[in-house]
């Protein structure tokens, strides 16, 4: 399997392995239906904005808006729910394409540093979710089939909505590996001036990706509301970051130009597993780490990431 | 300064627009009060946003400001209520302010050297402590509230000098303070340098990671101030709330006030007009009756047209 398993990336699959092995020998409940079912529907809303996010992050680009626009559609799906997931959902995509143009229009066309145009993006989805919701969570209808995509699971074993976040990565992954436009992704984020000289169509594909990074936060809302039965404008704080660091725990490097999307897939994965591992570590009772403690954890995990990143990418100048 | 920076002289003739607005709309605005409750307010942000400018006139960024008022805040009260402290309390309020300080010195020493000994992207090294940080503060306090009475620490947050809130002064005295530092130091050469060319400022020999270090443990010390303050202000420390989303604030104050995020520029009064036209909007828009809600929408427009304005110069 080339490009999945290639050398920088693979710390984080044999991480994952490490940790998944660890958790099914000292668990009992661990390797059960029900664990994995419910570990893999929290973490589909996390897979999918990381891998948005990663594409963002190729360009050399950042995208802060995700968790608020998540928020905000998962509000917009929850009004719509009665329609049906039919309305509901694309409705959820389509609010998060409208966060995604306007985060393009401001870099790709007003040339601003993403850094800040997605900052106002942030701000100005959280302020539309909270009015559009009038400040208060917006439950769903739950006689329409909304509730079907984040509640069912295919064999009761994998959730749908896990499901449709794989479409995303298999959609991203074959961009990045086999189109032009996604060459064009990863020489925006190397070398963007170059990438421009050289004829590539710069702009179209920093469009791009903000757009499907968008989309992503917006079928990550319509899961939020689908799965846990309530539009939550107030939701989303802090997702950007976790996405980020799982795009950086996958090997992708903030300045551009590389970065692989299954690796991503696999960082989203191994920090929801590290909260994971912890809630049933609380729940053996041998010692009790309150919720407080696993974000320090999570800091934690993310230091030993980046000071073996920093090891590695000194090893790979010497050579 | 000899001549105006334009983008200075245009937030001027926005601030002023919105004072003018301001005495003719808002009812009550002319009064002691209104300046005292809108100084306390943005005296944090300011502080904070100091810092922040000379993180950003690094070409870094500090997303840790907020978890770092956190730690702050969360152990002064720890310090001023322990057996120790309520025995000796003159040096129990010294220790409550200046441990805290020296703690989120360490935060932001912890920073600046991920940031400039192992090349560790800014963005991504201050996320580590806005991730953990806030945990931190959470585990030392159990995640309780911690509630007091202690009138010398509280004056911090709640004394007035002249009419106008300690904190105010405390900001407007660091803004002095660190326009000249950044005017008339070395260190504010570097720091400029290093953020307008860090490559040549290496050649040229600029202690090119000592100045950034240093300026990471001042936006933290700065932080930590700016956390006291807050918990002075509520006679309350919330580890879980104190500093949420100031790292946004501060940016958009920075941002706002003149500082480009690629680096090389400290408007240090830019910074605090920044800070305090946003504060003021938020005001004015409140006081008017418009919700909470419709000031982020507004923030968010404030925040994209200054960085576009100063794109537009710059080309």
């Amino acid at each position: 399997m080339p490009g999945v398993l290639r050398q920088g990336h693979l710390s984080v699959w044999v991480a994952l392995a490490v940790l998944i092995l660890f958790g099914v020998l000292r668990y009992e409940n661990f390797a059960s239906a029900y664990n994995l079912s419910s570990f893999l529907g929290y973490n589909s809303m996390f897979v999918v904005i990381s891998v948005g996010m990663c594409l963002v992050i190729m360009t050399g680009g950042i995208d802060l808006s995700v968790g608020t626009v998540a928020a905000f559609a998962s509000v917009v799906a929850a009004m719509l729910s009665p329609h049906g997931l039919v309305v509901a959902l694309p409705a959820g995509v389509a609010t998060g394409l409208v966060a995604g143009a306007l985060n393009a229009g401001m870099i790709a066309g007003l040339r601003l540093p993403p850094f800040m145009a997605t900052l106002a993006t942030m701000l100005a989805a959280k302020g539309a979710a909270l009015s559009l919701s009038d400040n208060r969570t917006v439950p769903v209808d739950w006689a329409s089939d909304f509730t079907a995509l984040g509640m069912n699971k295919v064999a009761n074993l994998l959730p749908w909505t896990i499901l449709v976040a794989l479409v995303m990565v298999a959609f991203a992954w074959v961009i990045v590996q086999r189109t032009s436009l996604g060459r064009t992704v990863l020489a925006v984020g190397g070398n963007a001036e170059a990438a421009h000289l050289m004829g590539l169509k710069t702009r179209r594909a920093e469009v791009f990706v903000y757009l499907f990074s968008g989309a992503c936060a917006g079928l990550a809302g319509v899961f939020l509301a689908s799965g846990y039965g309530a539009g939550q404008p107030l939701e989303g704080a802090g997702w950007e970051l976790a996405a980020i660091a799982a795009v950086v725990v996958g090997g992708t490097l903030l300045t551009g130009g590389m970065g692989s999307v299954p690796a991503t897939v696999a960082g989203a994965l191994l920090f929801g597993l590290v909260f994971n591992l912890l809630n049933f570590e609380n729940g053996r009772g041998a010692f009790s780490l309150s919720a407080d403690w696993q974000s320090v954890i999570r800091g934690l995990f993310l230091l030993i990431v980046i000071l073996l990143q920093a090891r590695l990418a000194r090893l790979a100048v010497k050579h | 300064m000899t001549r105006l920076d334009p983008r200075l002289a245009g937030l001027l003739v926005a601030l002023a627009v919105l004072l003018a607005l301001n005495v003719a709309i808002t009812p009550n605005f002319l009064n002691m009060q209104t300046l005292a409750v809108n100084a306390s307010q943005v005296a944090t942000i300011a502080i904070v946003a100091l810092g922040m400018t000379l993180v950003i006139a690094s070409g870094g960024i500090d997303l840790s400001v907020g978890s770092v008022m956190a730690v702050a805040g969360a152990l002064a009260p720890m310090i001023f209520l322990s057996a120790w402290a309520v025995a000796n309390p003159g040096l129990g309020l010294v220790a409550s302010i200046v441990l805290p300080l020296l703690a989120a010195a360490a935060c932001g020493l912890f920073n600046g050297l991920l940031i400039a000994h192992l090349g560790v992207q800014p963005i991504i090294a201050t996320l580590i402590f806005f991730i953990s940080g806030r945990g931190i503060a959470q585990v030392l306090t159990n995640g309780q509230l911690q509630t007091f009475t202690n009138p010398d620490f509280t004056w911090l947050g709640t004394g007035r000098i002249l009419g106008l809130p300690v904190q105010g002064w405390i900001a407007l005295v660091l803004t002095v303070v660190i326009a000249l530092v950044v005017r008339r130091t070395i260190y504010g050469r570097y720091l400029l340098s290093v953020g307008g060319n860090e490559r040549a400022s290496v050649l040229a020999g600029a202690p090119v990671a000592r100045v950034k270090i240093a300026t990471y443990v001042i936006a933290a010390t700065l932080a930590g101030l700016a956390g006291l303050i807050v918990v002075a202000q509520n006679s309350a420390s919330d580890a879980a709330r104190i500093g949420q989303l100031m790292e946004l604030d501060a940016i958009a104050a920075a941002v706002v006030g003149g500082a480009a995020l690629s680096g090389g520029r400290a408007p240090i009064f830019g910074t605090l007009l920044g800070a305090i036209f946003i504060q003021l909007m938020g005001y004015t828009l409140i006081a008017n009756g418009i919700s909470d809600e419709m000031t982020l929408i507004v923030t968010a427009a404030i925040i994209a047209i200054a960085v576009w304005l100063q794109r537009g110069r710059r080309v």
